[in-house]
């Protein structure tokens, strides 16, 4: 009896070669196949039972393979109104490129008994899985069928999954496909419409195409544009108290930090001077600590590379992506900041002994100084944080940005595995008058995985001369300075990203792409940041590094999906800046004419808010956990964007003045 | 047996030593009259609010131990220590430790609905009754504080004051009209300096002035910047 077969399809070809290298050992008959990027990999395999041992034919596809449109009397522009786009039928199509791909499914499931799909282990796998099944349940509707789940492509990690196949997730899947629905329809009756309105205004045939991720991520940026142009400096008060001791200057600040109000500063300050003493209220010498960072996310992985490499997020993607094809890091997409304890952290932290740069370092780690890892708050239950499965030697990797990310990537996951950064801060807490006043220093006493992780910095400040409890002394200085506040700078890639993270727009895994989409729709332009200008209105945070860590804080820091960025990588200003990459984004006159027509159609709810596509999101989570169904949600969404469509469409006039006032002539 | 009925006299004496409040007689009796009101404990809980709401200029008596002396505004008094108990009511309010633009900011959000918790821009929806939203969420983003709030007597007279500590009740969105009542507070340069210790927050508003300042706000503070860009 000839051996059961198995057809394994994998997402795209770079992974069904890897995998089937790996199960083979090597030893695969390669077939083409009439698409030029499709090979079919025959080898056998030794299964758990109840499979045992099998012939394998490993093949791939290339992403989706099948398409959604509308039926023959919608498809075309002109074939009906906008609006009847939120109705009409839908039809899934084998499209004219990945017809070949589709044929060789239908080819290979016919003499196989199961199909072990080995799409990527993320809700868009999920559906994938789900079109790969049903073309080839088809053809064979007898064949059984499972999934691998791994989440990168290291050789043991693969026999284990391999050897361990589970059941598809539908609700994954219903979520994307609910999802795909839904950007069909809103994108195309929303495009198709604004397009033929401002048709004239444009004077051409551009398509302003309308994407309900697009247009929050675009609202972000106007927003920053406006607060930008309309900003006023506003002059404020502030009160500084100098004692030289020791021949120290020390200088104390104001515990309100400013006013803007001269009258009440000026009559705080003459109330101060006449009390003449300073009294010392508290001299604290506590432990203080910087904490290590969390395991790495998609989005942190995405705000850190722009950041501190200045590196685009959608490039930074690109790159991981093949970090992890060429089995070098884990799975990039993931929400997850917490090691499973299962993994064997010590055993990836060994892999990284023979680096020139870090090797000392991981040595250190191997040698005692390993330290579990800091839980974040996120599990995806699907991947573990980013980190790197093999060690690559510089050489190894093609160009200088791949070098970066994975240096990155690899110092992150030093960090992580090494100890908290640790100091005494002293805090000298004085009034004066009715007035209170503080200055404080720092002394770093173990660096720690600071030593690996050369984008942040900790550094003792200026050494405090002694002060006692109780202690009065006259001040040798004190005044009252006027400043004025400067206005926001232009929104960064990371500040995007991380508002994208924080009020549910797009995926970890999208959020780049609907960057890039903005940018291309010349909805935005995005410019490198130039250093200097626009002030540090933005960089409130800035301040805060400097501040030593507070002792006893919980470890609540890079919670909500990475959200908070504080600490992680801020003090990298220095190394962000002299790469003076990072970008920054302009809206164009087409993409603040949209926002404006938009908000002033739509109120409180307008398109260009994130409300309506962060609840849409919030009910994909809602299928997945199984407490929605995909016709509740996509029903109640497309009401909802129909609502606002046909608001839209009565005021039809406000988004083509605004357009005008923008473009026109 | 019923209760004994509250006579005029042991209503005003109520008011002056548990709130001191010293009300004008004319206008308890005139509100005990005209306006239909509880008996009993209630009565007391019921007036409270009357006064809370009213304008002290005319429920107040403006005695001179009870007012600001004419003085206050002597800018070159340094300081001065007024004894009172001064009972005052709130005429506008200004967080001096937030910019015209951040406070402008924050009323357009709320005015659309929104508020900032951290990055994320949280939308408050109207009930399912299409009811206003209800009260605006506390949660605001930054520190604030302290505030200017200018206080007028019973007598009309109207002084500026400022938090030297916070003070429970006061803050930039109170409501214009509240009471309170200052005791031992210091004024420098004609500038009260409101601490816990001096100041006890009574609440209320009055409720024709208090709408009179949300609608004019956003108006007011535009213009303000207006006139700093010139």
């Amino acid at each position: 009896m000839p051996p059961k077969k198995i057809l394994c399809i994998a997402e795209k070809p770079s992974i069904a070669k890897a995998v089937s290298q790996h199960m083979s050992g090597g030893q695969t008959n390669v077939r083409t196949t009439k698409n030029k990027y499709i090979k079919n990999y025959d080898f056998t395999y030794l299964f758990a039972q109840p499979w045992g041992e099998c012939a394998v034919t490993m093949t791939s596809v290339l992403g989706h393979t099948v398409e959604w449109d509308f039926d023959d009397a919608h498809r075309k522009w002109n074939s009906c109104a906008p609006g009847a786009l939120f109705e009409a039928r839908t039809v899934q199509v084998i499209g004219e490129k990945t017809k070949d791909v589709a044929t060789n499914i239908t080819h290979e499931a016919r003499n196989a008994s199961m199909l072990f799909i080995w799409t990527d282990c993320d809700r868009e796998g999920e559906y994938i899985g789900t079109e790969v099944r049903d073309i080839a349940l088809k053809a064979n509707p007898r064949i059984m069928v499972k999934r691998a789940r791994f989440s990168n492509i290291e050789r043991a990690h693969i026999l284990h999954a391999a050897q361990n196949p589970i059941d598809l997730d539908e609700r994954q899947a219903a979520a994307v496909s609910a999802r795909i629905e839904l950007d069909l329809r809103i994108g195309a009756a929303f495009t198709r419409w604004q397009t033929t309105a401002l048709k004239a205004i444009l004077g051409s045939d551009q398509i302003v195409s309308y994407g309900s991720c697009q247009f929050p991520t675009l609202g972000f940026v106007v927003d920053r544009y406006h607060k930008i142009k309309n900003f006023v400096a506003e002059p404020f008060w502030y009160i500084k108290v100098m004692q030289k001791r020791d021949d120290i200057h020390v200088t104390f600040n104001w515990n309100r930090s400013r006013l803007f109000d001269r009258m009440s500063t000026v009559i705080l300050f003459e109330r101060c001077l006449l009390e003449k003493y300073a009294t010392v209220i508290s001299t604290v010498s506590k432990p203080a600590r910087k904490l290590k960072p969390l395991p790495l996310t998609t989005v942190e992985l995405q705000k850190q590379g722009s950041r501190l490499l200045g590196l685009s997020s959608q490039l930074v993607m690109t790159i991981a992506e093949k970090l992890y094809i060429s089995g070098f890091i884990s799975y990039p997409r993931t929400e997850t900041d917490q090691f499973d304890k299962a993994i064997d952290l010590r055993a990836l932290v060994d892999k990284q002994i023979q680096s020139e740069s870090w090797g000392q370092f991981a040595q250190g780690l191997m040698d005692g100084g390993f330290s579990q890892p800091c839980m974040g708050k996120n599990n995806d239950k699907a991947h573990p944080p980013i980190h790197p499965v093999a060690f690559v030697a510089p050489s190894a990797l093609a160009t200088a940005d791949e070098r970066k990310v994975y240096e990155l990537i690899t110092r992150r996951f030093l960090a992580c595995c090494s100890e908290d950064a640790i100091g005494e801060t002293t805090t000298v807490n004085i009034k004066y008058g009715d007035e209170h006043f503080h200055t404080s220093g720092l002394i770093v006493r173990k660096r720690n995985y600071l030593d690996v992780y050369i984008y942040e910095k900790w550094v003792s400040s200026q050494i405090l001369p002694k002060f006692r409890d109780g202690e009065r002394f006259i001040p040798t200085e004190a005044n009252i300075t006027e400043g004025k506040t400067s206005p926001p700078a232009y929104l960064t890639e990371p500040e995007l990203i991380a508002l994208m993270d924080a009020n549910g727009i797009g995926t970890d895994a999208t959020m780049a792409d609907h960057i890039a989409r903005i940018t291309e729709r010349m909805y935005v332009f995005a410019q490198p940041k130039t250093r200097g200008a626009g002030g540090g209105g933005g960089d409130a945070e800035e301040e805060m590094d400097n501040e030593p860590a507070a002792a006893g804080r919980g470890r609540g820091r890079g919670h909500g999906r990475g959200g908070a960025a504080r600490g992680g990588g801020r003090g990298g200003a220095a190394a962000g800046g002299g790469r003076g990459g990072m970008l920054e984004f302009i809206p164009s006159n087409l993409g603040i004419a949209l926002v404006e027509g938009y908000d002033k159609i739509g109120f409180d709810n307008s398109l260009s808010k994130p409300f309506l596509r962060k609840e849409m999101e919030e009910k994909m989570k809602r299928i997945c956990e199984g407490t929605m169904t995909r016709g509740d949600v996509v029903h109640s969404s497309l009401e909802q964007y129909r609502d606002m469509f046909i608001k839209a469409s009565r005021q039809v006039g406000i988004l083509q003045e605004s357009a005008r006032k923008y473009l026109g002539p | 047996m019923p209760p004994a009925p509250l006579n005029i006299d042991t209503l005003l004496s109520h008011f002056r030593t548990s709130l001191n409040l010293h009300l004008r007689p004319t206008w308890l009796s005139h509100t005990l009259t005209t306006q239909r009101l509880p008996t009993g404990a209630a009565l007391l809980a019921s007036l409270k609010f009357r006064i809370l709401a009213s304008d002290i200029t005319e429920s107040l008596q403006p005695h001179a131990n009870l007012c600001f002396p004419p003085s206050i505004h002597d800018a070159d008094t340094q300081a001065q220590v007024l004894a009172g108990p001064i009972a005052v009511q709130v005429v506008a309010v200004e967080d001096v430790g937030l910019s015209r633009m951040e406070q402008l900011d924050r009323l357009e959000m709320a005015a659309r609905g929104e508020v900032v918790r951290g990055r994320e821009v949280v939308r408050v929806v109207p009930g399912e009754d299409g009811e206003a939203p209800r009260a605006a969420p506390i949660a605001r983003a930054g520190k604030t504080g302290p505030c200017k709030v200018l206080v007028e007597d019973a007598g009309g007279r109207r002084v500026y004051a400022v938090e030297l500590e916070a003070v429970e009740g006061v803050k930039g969105d109170m409501a214009i009209g509240a009471k309170m009542v200052l005791k031992d507070i210091t004024a420098a340069r004609g500038l009260l300096l409101l601490t816990p210790g001096n100041t006890t927050f009574l609440g209320g508003k009055i409720e024709v002035w208090n709408q009179a300042w949300v609608e004019g706000r956003i108006q007011a503070l535009q213009s303000a910047i207006e006139q700093l860009k010139s």
